[in-house]
């Protein structure tokens, strides 16, 4: 059989073969959308819907529902805004710097050979996550009030010469809500750095001992470089958390003394739902967040990019 | 034969039998919607289910209805959060028939969203409640609420304390900051304990609520630099009570009382509902307190001020929205109230420390009378009857602003924390609240 021909068959035989395997891909995609369809419609209603909306209101007036910038235009003459701002990069600072090396830390500490109990400890640990907020904000503000334990110990030890009022002090407000914060997430971030570290394989950490590398060196040359993306995941998470968060603050200081304590979403939040109840200027300032935060998700993740 | 069973007039025939089913249907449907008894949805806080079960039970049994009260336990914030959502969305479906409402979010609610809530000036007598309580859900003329319980300012003290100092309450009763000042410090330098304990907030709203200034125009827009001689001295009163010892400051009134059965301060200045607060941490010193009123920001100033309470209102969008009209005027301003020797009142005093503000029934002098397991007989009296000596200082939704974080409490924070002065933190303050009203 001459070449031409035959490769016209076997051409023709995959066609054949071709066409049902891609009504069987239709059918399978046609499948696969009824299958999400119902999250679909819950995304639609509950998420896409609210953003549009939230998304139109932020170019309305409050008074006429008039078509404007107004409310983006407010932003930049605000004298609250800016200070939420400053109070929120904070909030991400000590986040970011402090929690992520403790939860890194205590990972590393879990996932060492040998060491007994370390479900317990691992349970122990991520337990805080488990909390709800108004148990472990009450907690914290009875831990920090002036017959509170912390004033007690630190007056016993010579530190104070008086209890402290921590929520009437700028610093004082701010670190019970640092605290309580880290206190509630470490356990949840160890958790995917847990993750990570059983992705390493163990003939790494073998390969390096027969090297003479000490615990450090395995630690820097090995365990980081591998769970980098734990990392930056973590990173986006708790930077996206800190950025929004509210219920702390309005549970522990409500952004007191002197707005010094108040978040950018609390603001937002109170902008809202209390005195004047500005739904469209709100949304504006929710809008301009939420491009901060998918900003700072996207350097993150192009940092991260790099690495790869 | 054949005609009869023709097509049209069996048509015609099953046609009619069915208006008369439908017509029928919807006759038992009335009676059994008449014979039903109207259920009212009620919002709450869960730790007043109780109470209101009891209202809802005398409200059938004083006027002889049938009427099923469904108390929804749902959390201040939600609520407030549901309302606002409703208004702005236009749905209402979930919404219930009334609820009660604290007095600092009320004013906004009712501000912003004035048609959400059934004028409720033809269900009761205005005159009946002191005007500061009224002032909460009034706009523009039209009541929207009805008083429920005060958050009427009191000062509470240890007589142990205030004896070994050489005082009494009475020495602290309708006195000047000035002179309670004075009285502090020489207070603590005798015996090392604080005169009054609470937070800045509290202490500073108290004082401007005091004030009776004229803090609103007519438009809501603030007017704090028309005030700023009276609020700067307000804000300079405080500072020296702190810098003199005198008062103690806390983080809020848990942590007051606290420090106050502690022995580190003598008395703590809050709302009446402090009481409880009191009766439940300090066990060990039932019946030994004194009750004054707050100190006036200058001479001939009020010392009567407010420092929370809550108000009803009434859906306009519920189906039965006249009958929870009618039943709230009934219990909370009416009849309700001084029925079956004031069962009512005597049930919220005991049960939830709550003081009713309706003053028909205030005058009854049930209150001079009630025996306080705690604190005990004829405790109240001086206190509970002077609700209508509260002053007004107007309402806006700037009220919220200015009684929360934003407000004199943070100007006096500035000024004692950053050293910044009383005059320009006003003029900042003014700033931020007119930037709030403008948009």
């Amino acid at each position: 059989m001459p070449m031409d021909k035959l490769r016209h068959r076997e051409s023709n035989t995959k066609e054949s073969k071709k066409l049902p395997r891609m009504r069987l891909t239709t059918k399978q995609k046609i499948y696969g959308w009824l299958f999400i369809a119902p999250a679909l419609i819950a995304l639609a209603v509950f998420t896409f819907y609210p953003i549009a909306r939230g998304l139109l209101m932020s170019f309305q007036s409050k008074a006429a529902g008039e078509w404007t910038l107004g409310n983006y235009s407010r932003i930049l003459i605000d004298p609250t805004f800016p200070k939420t701002i400053r109070n929120t990069v904070i909030y991400v600072i000590f986040f970011d710097l402090c929690m992520l090396p403790i939860s890194m830390f205590l990972a590393t500490l879990l996932n060492k050979k040998g060491l007994k109990g370390e479900k317990i400890y691992r349970v122990l640990l991520f337990l805080p996550a488990t909390m709800t907020l108004m148990s472990y904000t009450t907690v914290f503000s009875l831990m920090f009030n002036k017959l509170g334990v912390i004033n007690v110990i630190l007056v016993k030890l010579g530190i104070l010469s008086e209890p402290c009022n921590f929520t009437g002090r700028v610093w004082g407000a701010r670190l019970i809500i640092i605290l309580s914060h880290i206190w509630r997430w470490t356990g949840w971030n160890m958790v995917y750095y847990s993750a990570g570290y059983s992705q390493i394989d163990k003939t790494l950490y073998e390969a390096a001992e027969l090297d003479g590398a000490n615990g450090w060196q395995q630690w820097r040359y090995i365990s980081l470089p591998e769970l980098m993306p734990w990392v930056v995941l973590t990173t986006i998470f708790t930077t996206s958390g800190a950025l929004q968060i509210l219920d702390e603050i309005s549970s522990l200081t409500k952004g007191g003394p002197a707005n010094r304590t108040l978040s950018t979403s609390l603001y937002i939040y109170n902008t809202a739902f209390s005195g004047k109840m500005n739904f469209n200027y709100a949304s504006a300032m929710g809008f301009v967040l939420a491009i901060a935060i998918i900003i700072l998700t996207i350097i993150q993740r192009k940092v991260a990019d790099k690495r790869d | 034969m054949k005609k009869l069973f023709s097509k049209k007039p069996l048509s015609l025939l099953l046609v009619l039998v069915m208006l008369v089913c439908a017509g029928h249907a919807a006759a038992m449907k009335a009676a059994a919607e008449a014979a039903e008894p109207i259920t009212l949805t009620i919002w709450c806080d869960g730790n007043q289910l109780d109470a209101y079960d009891y209202i809802g039970e005398l409200y059938n049994k004083y006027t002889g209805k049938n009427i099923n009260f469904e108390f929804v336990e749902m959390a201040a914030a939600d609520r407030n959060t549901k309302i606002a959502a409703a208004a702005e969305s236009g749905y209402y479906e979930d919404m219930a028939d009334l609820t009660v409402i604290q007095n600092n979010t009320i004013v906004g609610l009712t501000y912003n969203y004035s048609d959400m809530f059934l004028p409720l000036d033809d269900y009761f007598n205005p005159a009946d409640f002191s005007q500061a309580l009224l002032d909460f859900s009034t706009f523009n003329g039209v009541h929207y609420g009805i008083p429920s319980d005060t958050g009427y300012s009191i000062s509470l003290y240890r007589s142990d304390l205030l004896q070994a100092g050489g005082l009494t309450a009475e020495d602290l009763n309708d006195i000047t900051w000035a002179e309670f000042i004075e009285i502090g410090e020489k207070f603590y330098n005798d015996t090392g304990v604080y005169l009054m304990t609470n937070s800045a907030s509290t202490i500073i709203n108290q004082m401007w609520k005091a004030s009776g200034l004229t803090l609103f125009d007519e438009n809501g827009y603030a007017l704090i630099d028309e005030n700023k001689e009276e609020l700067a001295k307000i804000i300079e009163l405080y500072k020296e009570a702190i810098e003199r010892h005198v008062i103690y400051e806390t983080a809020g009134t848990t942590d007051s009382v606290g420090i106050v059965n502690s022995g580190i301060a003598a008395g703590v200045s809050s709302g009446l509902w402090v009481k409880g607060s009191v009766s439940g941490t300090c066990a060990d010193f039932a019946g030994g307190w004194e009750v004054a009123n707050v100190p006036s920001n200058e001479e001939g100033g009020s010392n009567y001020s407010v420092n929370g309470g809550s108000s009803w209102v009434v859906f306009s969008c519920s189906e039965h929205a006249e009958e929870a009209a009618e039943f709230i005027a009934y219990m909370y301003a009416g009849p309700g109230m001084t029925e079956d020797n004031c069962a009512f009142m005597d049930y919220m005093v005991n049960k939830r420390g709550e003081f009713l503000v309706y003053m028909p029934a205030v005058n009854t002098g049930f209150y001079e009378t009630y025996e306080d397991p705690y604190f005990g007989a004829g405790f109240w009296d001086e206190v509970v009857l002077n609700f209508d000596k509260i002053p007004s200082v107007g309402m806006s939704p700037l009220y919220t602003d200015l009684n929360g974080g934003t407000g004199f409490a943070a100007v006096a924070e500035r000024v004692l924390i950053d050293g910044v002065d009383a005059y320009q933190a006003l003029a900042d303050i003014q700033a931020e609240l007119d930037f709030t009203m403008d948009g």
